[in-house]
């Protein structure tokens, strides 16, 4: 079942805190230049979120 | 965000292109403005508001055009008036412009709606790049909040006590660094978002065919959404609630205090119906004395007369031997017919007609007896009409006379009342005022009850779908994968989300500490600063054991005001760290600048001596306009620090040049 699948990802945390800190500078970067709108920012976020999961360290 | 130079065109009473670069060294970080009374020191200050915010605020707000160039213009000509700030913000220069076009017609020279405002920023290459036209405002708001605008361009004679008004709440955050994790939540979103990334990855499952799990999912994402729409109208009744409740122990504490005042209050009102009433009582009183007055006036006053003539012709000898009511002529008509009522003939001189004829001797006119006893029988009656008459007109007045004298006695009471509770509140006001709060709590909390309920159906629709959806979905490996996503979404968005309210608390509480540090510095007294959690900013006095809010002066207004955007600059400068494992990055690190208009306003020598000390070491960059007379106690103290320095050359009413001064 879906559930019990996801109740059995195990989170990775050196993946996690790349993604938060990949996240707020992505966010910090974009208040300054205001490059990307709201739909853009929300692809980068799911992109950084894959990009980190599909690694291999 | 510090301030390299400001350029205006044709500005109020800048003519042409006049340019002001401030100082933006580390140490020698103040920058000096000296000019006399009107000779444009407070129109700079505008200048900066104008080019950020599009606000001016002159009498003639909409004419800023140097009023000479308008009077050289020729019909049809047009000219520009035009500020740019030139500044960094974020280690990135930004240039900002803001202009309006004039045109000269016939009716004269007049603003056009041609008005605009561009931003843009040196990429790390040198190059310049536009900000997008739609996030132009945004990105001002970003660099400096035009909430918190009237701080960090302090008009000190002018800025009164917004600080206790102004919602500065998410201009304050928004500077402090929280925007970063403020976006970051709102992109990251949540499944019923289907336009954020966790709402994007949910739509993203493969659910081929499945179309109980398609519903299934639909019905989540229908709750959510509804949770969302239910939140916030739970968060509006909350804040109803609070801010009920507040007014309740307002309404309670004025009540309590004044206990007696209320009590007099109703006695007062208690007496104002008896008044009223007892008048009233008066006014019929009075009418039906008046109707029995007039019933029986003539024969009352004509009793005393009636009185005499009875003691008078009490000694009358009088006669009575006569028929009552009989009189001569009745005699003379029964002799005339020849016969008697009963029946006997009467002839002359016969036993019947002579006795009729003694009886003439009886009557008047020959006698008068009769008529004096039927006068006397009537005044018989008339006193006894008379005095019950008397009797009735005189309880009548005993009423009026007593309702005179209660009215008079309650009228004087309510006189000694309102004395007493004169200048105090209106009690009956309150108490309206607070039946009508416990009704609306008792409302909103229905209300507030009726959002639980719902929220917890919701809850429970979501989970029970929620299993239906997982029984039913396949773990492919498609989906695998975005449940990963997800997962990873969902922690991360509640780090943030925990980080966020974190942050929120610290902050609050070290401004409040930096602000009350300055403040001390600057006042010497038993005062402290206390922020709210809307950032409002209100002092308190020790009082007793106790503290509590006073009435503040203007120049403590202003102290107020200056220590609170000095914390803030103060606190912005600091790093807020956002620590994620061992990595950790600076939400916020910005030096930003003071800009004062007349800081030394009706202060004595210590005062300007301990602003000069402290204004340096807070902020990171000082701009101030200085009157010349202040500025000779100011630069014994601070002098060292001055970076640049310029003089106001007011040439005449319409034309001042700024001129760089050196020492």
């Amino acid at each position: 079942m879906a559930s019990e699948y996801s109740s059995s990802i195990v989170i990775d945390e050196k993946k996690l805190n790349l993604m938060k800190l990949n996240i707020l500078k992505a966010e910090q970067n974009n208040l300054k230049t205001r490059e990307k709108s709201n739909e853009e920012m929300v692809e980068a976020i799911r992109k950084i979120i894959a990009d980190e999961v599909k690694k291999n360290y | 965000m510090l301030l390299k130079s400001v350029t205006m065109k044709n500005f109020r009473q800048y003519k042409g292109i006049q340019k002001v670069e401030f100082s933006t060294d580390k140490v020698q970080n103040v920058t000096v403005i000296l000019g006399n009374n009107t000779s444009g020191k407070t129109t700079l200050l505008q200048a900066f508001n104008w080019c950020l915010y599009g606000i001016a605020n002159f009498d003639t707000k909409d004419f800023l055009l140097n009023l000479d160039v308008s009077r050289e213009m020729n019909k049809g000509a047009t000219e520009y008036v035009e500020v740019e700030i030139n500044l960094v913000h974020n280690e990135t220069e930004y240039f900002i412009t803001r202009n309006q076009e004039y045109t000269c017609d016939n009716r004269g020279t007049r603003p056009t709606p041609v008005k605009n405002v561009r931003v843009s920023y040196k990429q790390p290459d040198g190059q310049i790049e536009p900000i997008k036209q739609i996030y132009v405002e945004k990105t001002i708001n970003e660099i400096l909040p035009k909430d918190l605008s009237t701080y960090f361009f302090f008009d000190t004679e002018r800025i009164g006590n917004i600080s206790s008004k102004a919602d500065v709440t998410d201009a304050v955050k928004g500077l402090l660094g929280l925007s970063v994790l403020d976006n970051a939540m709102k992109h990251l979103g949540s499944k019923n978002l289907k336009s954020s990334v966790i709402g994007k990855l949910t739509s993203s499952m493969d659910l081929t065919g499945n179309d109980r799990a398609t519903s299934a999912l639909a019905q989540i994402q229908s709750q959510q959404s509804r949770r969302e729409a239910i939140s916030k109208q739970l968060e509006t009744v909350k804040s109803e609630i609070a801010h009920y409740e507040k007014r309740k122990e307002q309404l309670d504490e004025i009540l309590r205090d004044n206990q007696s005042t209320s009590k007099l209050q109703t006695d007062k009102e208690k007496l104002e119906k008896n008044v009223i009433h007892e008048k009233k009582l008066l006014e019929d009183t009075f009418s039906k004395f008046n109707d029995d007055f007039n019933t029986n006036t003539v024969n009352f006053f004509a009793q005393p007369l009636m009185n005499r003539a009875l003691n008078l012709l009490k000694e009358a000898k009088v006669d009575d031997k006569g028929i009552k009511d009989m009189n001569a002529q009745s005699i003379m008509d029964i002799i005339k017919r020849g016969k008697c009522v009963c029946g006997t003939k009467i002839e002359n001189e016969n036993d019947a007609f002579n006795h009729l004829m003694k009886e003439l001797e009886f009557l008047p006119p020959q006698s008068i007896g009769t008529i004096i006893r039927n006068f006397k029988e009537k005044i018989l009656t008339y006193n006894t009409t008379n005095d019950s008459f008397f009797k009735n007109i005189k309880s009548r007045y005993e009423d009026i006379f007593r309702y005179k004298e209660r009215i008079q006695e309650w009228e004087d009471e309510i006189t000694d009342i309102s004395e007493q509770i004169k200048g105090k509140e209106n009690m009956k006001k309150y108490e309206d005022d607070l039946n009508d709060v416990k009704k609306l709590l008792k409302d909103l909390n229905g209300k507030k009850e009726r959002f639980i309920h719902d929220d917890g159906a919701c809850v429970a629709e979501i989970e029970r779908s929620q299993k239906v959806y997982d029984s039913l979905i396949s773990v492919s490996d498609k989906n695998k994968q975005v449940m990963t996503y997800i997962k990873y979404a969902e922690e991360i968005y509640k780090w943030i989300e925990t980080s966020y309210k974190e942050q929120e608390f610290v902050i609050r509480e070290k401004l409040e500490g930096k602000v009350n540090n300055i403040f001390s510095k600057m006042y010497h007294g038993r005062r402290k600063v206390v922020i709210d959690d809307k950032y409002r900013v209100s002092l308190l006095t020790a009082y007793a054991d106790d503290e509590v809010k006073t009435d503040e002066s203007k120049g403590l207004e202003t102290v107020k005001n200056f220590a609170f955007i000095a914390g803030l600059v103060d606190l912005a400068r600091e790093k807020i760290i956002s620590k994620a494992g061992n990595e950790s990055m600076a939400l916020s690190s910005e030096p930003y600048p003071l800009v004062m208009d007349a800081p030394f306003s009706n202060a004595d020598d210590k005062h300007v001596s301990n602003i000069s000390s402290i204004l340096p070491e807070i902020a990171e960059q000082v701009i101030m306009f200085v009157m010349e007379k202040d500025w000779n106690y100011a630069e014994k103290v601070m002098g060292k620090k001055v970076g640049k320095k310029y003089r106001l050359n007011k040439e005449t009413e319409t034309l001042t040049f700024l001129k760089e001064s050196v020492g």
